[in-house]
């Protein structure tokens, strides 16, 4: 009969096993912390692959705005505009709205950033809040921040662009209305736009 | 769970009696509860946002809270009970936790660019995508709870699997020792 007991190979080795784990559990947890606090920023597509290219033109887009007034992207010119398109059921971006208003709209508003969010036509075909709902909820209302927009779109500009169908996707617009860079997740993207939108405004028109 | 001729959840018993009497053991069960419950905490609500967000945990909710812990508690159980296993050279249980593991982390397939990236690589046109991938993500969001649940199941079932391994590995040994 064959007895297996506990503690069966040597002691030096299970010491050197527990060892090795408690190091790998240490330098998972510093590798954690380490990409929590420095690393979660993450660059923006300057490729060009999502949607529309860097350097083209905006295309046209309807802003219908919280406000009930209609206007477009195109009339927004002479300002930077960040252009955040988002499903108000994401709950990605129902998180990223308060960390913008919290954090970053300051920097935005000091780099003479206009930020429209719109709301994806139809809400991506899944029933979330309206756009005035959102702003209420997750950034202090639409009037709270001077130069934080609210707004619908079409159908058309949606598909445009957003052909993916993510549900938060972003591009920075310059004055002259050049699409300057874009992203994905606001959230963890919004330093590339806000340093895109600082050297815009120091770069020699 | 186990309800068998020792009674109810005998192998259980026994294999954490067992590799707990090893001081060592308890440590790591408890430092890696700790860091893996706390590592969810702010995990779980990061993971809309498609990063590690600290900032995320404030919006972490009551079901999450729950579950992280539960997940940290019991995933540190079933690897101290694997680490045990391989030392008693009892089978150890791999499989079922990484499901588990999988499981545990759904909620990042929404809002994140991975299931429109998969459906774009097929080949669909923009209304395809338009037709399937909200939906998609949608589903993983709002049914998040039901993986957790799963989640929670499948570390059960790898508890369960390790403690008889060890139960059949050292009881009998125990009891071989003590005739």
């Amino acid at each position: 009969m064959t007895n297996r007991k506990p503690g069966r190979r040597s002691g030096s080795k299970r010491k050197l096993l527990l060892f090795s784990i408690g190091v790998l559990v240490v330098l998972a947890a510093a590798g954690v912390g380490a990409y929590a606090f420095y690393g979660h920023q993450q660059p923006a597509n300057t490729a060009g692959t999502i949607g529309i290219n860097a350097g083209d033109k905006a295309p046209s887009m309807p802003v219908y705005l919280t406000n009930g007034t209609s206007t477009s992207l195109s009339s927004l010119q002479g300002h930077a505009v960040l252009v955040w398109i988002v499903a108000t059921w994401c709950p990605g971006c129902q998180e990223t709205a308060p960390l913008i208003a919290s954090q970053y709209y300051s920097q935005l508003s000091s780099a003479g950033v206009t930020l429209l969010t719109v709301e994806d036509y139809n809400d991506l075909g899944y029933a979330g809040p309206t756009m005035t709902q959102f702003a209420s909820q997750y950034a202090g209302g639409a009037g709270s921040h001077q130069g934080w927009l609210f707004a619908d779109t079409s159908q058309g500009a949606t598909y445009t662009y957003n052909p993916q169908a993510d549900l938060d996707i972003w591009y920075l617009v310059s004055p002259s209305g050049t699409i300057v860079t874009s992203g994905l997740n606001l959230g963890t993207t919004i330093q590339s736009a806000i340093t895109a939108a600082v050297s815009l405004q120091t770069a020699p028109s | 769970m186990n309800t068998g001729r020792h009674g109810r959840l005998h192998y259980e018993r026994f294999a954490v009696e067992t590799a707990f009497a090893g001081k060592a053991y308890l440590v790591l069960f408890l430092s890696l509860s700790v860091s893996i419950s706390v590592l969810y905490l702010f995990l779980l609500p990061s993971l809309p946002l498609g990063g590690l967000v600290p900032y995320a945990i404030r919006f972490i909710t009551p079901v999450e809270t729950a579950f992280a812990i539960t997940f940290g508690v019991l995933l540190s159980l079933v690897a101290t009970l694997n680490v045990y296993a391989f030392m008693t050279r009892a089978s150890s249980v791999k499989g079922v936790t990484a499901g588990s593991v999988i499981a545990s982390l759904v909620n990042g397939l929404c809002c994140t660019p991975l299931i429109p990236s998969l459906i774009a690589m097929t080949g669909a046109s923009t209304p395809v995508l338009y037709e399937i991938s909200p939906r998609l993500q949608a589903f993983f969001e709002f049914n998040s709870q039901y993986f957790y649940a799963l989640s929670v199941a499948l570390l059960l079932v790898s508890v369960h699997y390790l403690s008889r391994s060890i139960t059949a590995c050292c009881d009998v040994g125990k009891r071989g020792m003590s005739q």
